[in-house]
């Protein structure tokens, strides 16, 4: 009998550090790595409030801040071990979804960040270009639901943002 | 001379408070007692608080650039014990679940005494519980490898250290303590495994808290006080440094260290931020706002990948305090 009961407390310990080791939880990031251009990433969709977001995200604070430009106001909270950015407009609504996990894939085109750059326009079409900075550069299929930010040295996909459809 | 005879059985007169004076011996041992139970907790208190403060000061790479005085030790000691009591009345399900378990095992442990000792002393026995302490020892070093929810617990870190670690630590307290007798009349291997068991873990938990969750909160810079900067050459030099803030720029004031003091220039599109070390004498100048306050921890993180930047030209702030308030609340639950 104390055999068994050591043995069970052993495993039990065994499985939950066993499993801290993938980082995975079971937030509505981490339940789906599908992402649904123009729509969201598994239960959070565009269009959410921040309340709704931090609700179904649960567990982890995010790192936050206060983008400005001119008269526009951006709040981007930021969950950095899961490599996502969520981008609010002024009215805290979800606008945009900014992913750089490779684990995050687009549904039915499988592309990824850190992806080859030059699969977009097999996948996606030719799309709009434009220069960001020195290093990267946006690609962007504003009627597919998404943009990607384009490491310019390695040519690889740095960072996929979910838009709304136009 | 009086016939009468003396009773024997008569007890002879004694004052009512004689059998609760104690005698000057006993009542120093009392006072010494007290004494270094006292110090040996304000000991301790102070020893956590600056194993916290120095893994926390190395960890974001701050150590060796100014003095941190013993208010921060007592500052962190005081936030360790916050926090744990915060984490159990705050995953109250958690602390349920464990006080049940730690309870069953010990009325496990008592009614079957016996059989317990047996298989506790055996090969099988001390492997198991090697097994549990070092795998809790490791775990307790490096919670980072833990994820930051599991399941429907969020905080699973500070879940893990306050509810795993600190429980644990203490058993094998309370287990020294009780076998400290026999210990003392005939020593044996086990003790001094539970000890060496104990220190890992005991030592494990202010070192893990400081490199993992200890943090300070820096203030944003608004201003000067002092009406001619010019005439304060260094204070002159700094206005200029941070006259361009606002645009994509923040100062922040780290504060209360002994020498030095730290202003933080940062970039949120350029972490980590830079420093600029300034004689504590020049800080009565600098007025600095209690809105917007920020992380030590967020401001000192290494540039992170998995973070996307905002374009250049933007302006950078920090959250405003509505939403900051709204994550608290939200993102513990």
């Amino acid at each position: 009998m104390t055999h068994i009961i050591g043995c069970s407390v052993a495993s039990l310990l065994v499985l939950i550090l066993c499993g801290t080791n993938c980082r995975a939880g079971n937030s509505a990031i981490d339940r789906s790595a599908v992402i649904e251009p123009g729509l969201g990433i598994g239960d959070i969709r565009i269009g959410d409030d921040m309340k709704t977001v931090l609700r179904k995200i649960g567990g982890s604070k995010p790192e936050g801040k206060t983008v400005k430009s001119g008269s526009m106001v951006e709040y981007w909270l930021s969950y950095a071990e899961q490599g996502i950015t969520f981008i609010f407009d002024r009215n805290k609504i979800l606008s945009r979804i900014a992913v750089s996990n490779p684990v995050f894939y687009v549904q039915q085109k499988g592309i990824r960040p850190k992806g080859q750059a030059a699969e977009l326009d097999r996948l996606f079409g030719k799309g709009t270009k434009r220069n960001l900075n020195d290093n990267y550069e946006l690609k962007e299929y504003r009627n597919q639901g998404l943009t990607f930010t384009i490491d310019k040295d390695s040519n690889r996909i740095d960072t996929i943002t979910i838009i709304p459809n136009r | 001379m009086s016939d009468e005879i003396p009773n024997p059985v008569a007890p002879t007169p004694v004052p009512d408070t004689a059998q609760e004076i104690l005698s000057i011996k006993e009542f120093f041992s009392v006072i010494v007692k007290i004494a270094t139970t006292l110090v040996g907790f304000a000991t301790l208190f102070v020893l956590l608080g600056f194993t916290i403060i120095l893994s926390f000061i190395n960890n974001i790479k701050l150590y060796g650039l100014t003095n941190f005085p013993q208010e921060f030790y007592k500052e962190a000691a005081m936030k360790f014990h916050a926090d744990l009591i915060e984490t159990y009345g705050r995953h109250v399900y958690c602390a349920i679940a464990l006080f049940v378990l730690v309870g069953a095992v010990s009325l496990w442990s008592y009614l079957f005494k016996e059989k317990v000792l047996r298989v506790a002393y055996t090969p099988y026995g001390i492997t198991f519980i090697l097994f549990v302490v070092l795998l809790t020892f490791f775990a307790t070093l490096r919670i980072d490898f833990l994820p930051t929810s599991l399941w429907k617990i969020g905080e699973f870190r500070k879940v893990f250290l306050f509810m795993v670690s600190v429980p644990m630590s203490s058993l094998i307290l309370l287990f020294l303590g009780l076998k400290f007798k026999e210990f003392a009349k005939r020593p044996f291997r086990v003790y001094y495994f539970m000890v060496a068991s104990f220190i890992a873990i005991f030592i494990s938990i202010p070192i893990s808290y400081g490199d993992y969750l200890f943090d300070m909160n820096v203030f944003p810079i608004t201003g000067f006080d002092h009406a001619d900067t010019t005439k304060i050459e260094s204070l002159s030099s700094l206005k200029s440094d941070i006259g361009n803030q606002g645009k994509s720029t923040l100062f922040f004031l780290l504060g209360h260290s002994t020498d030095r003091e730290i202003l933080f220039d940062v970039k949120p599109s350029d972490p980590p931020a830079k420093m600029i070390l300034v004689d504590k004498n020049l800080i009565k100048f600098i007025k600095i706002s209690r809105d917007n306050i920020m992380s030590l921890r967020d401001i000192m993180k290494e540039k992170n990948a998995n973070i996307p930047v905002p374009a250049t030209g933007v302006s950078v702030e920090p959250l405003p305090r509505e939403i900051q308030d709204l994550i608290q609340k939200e993102a513990g639950k």
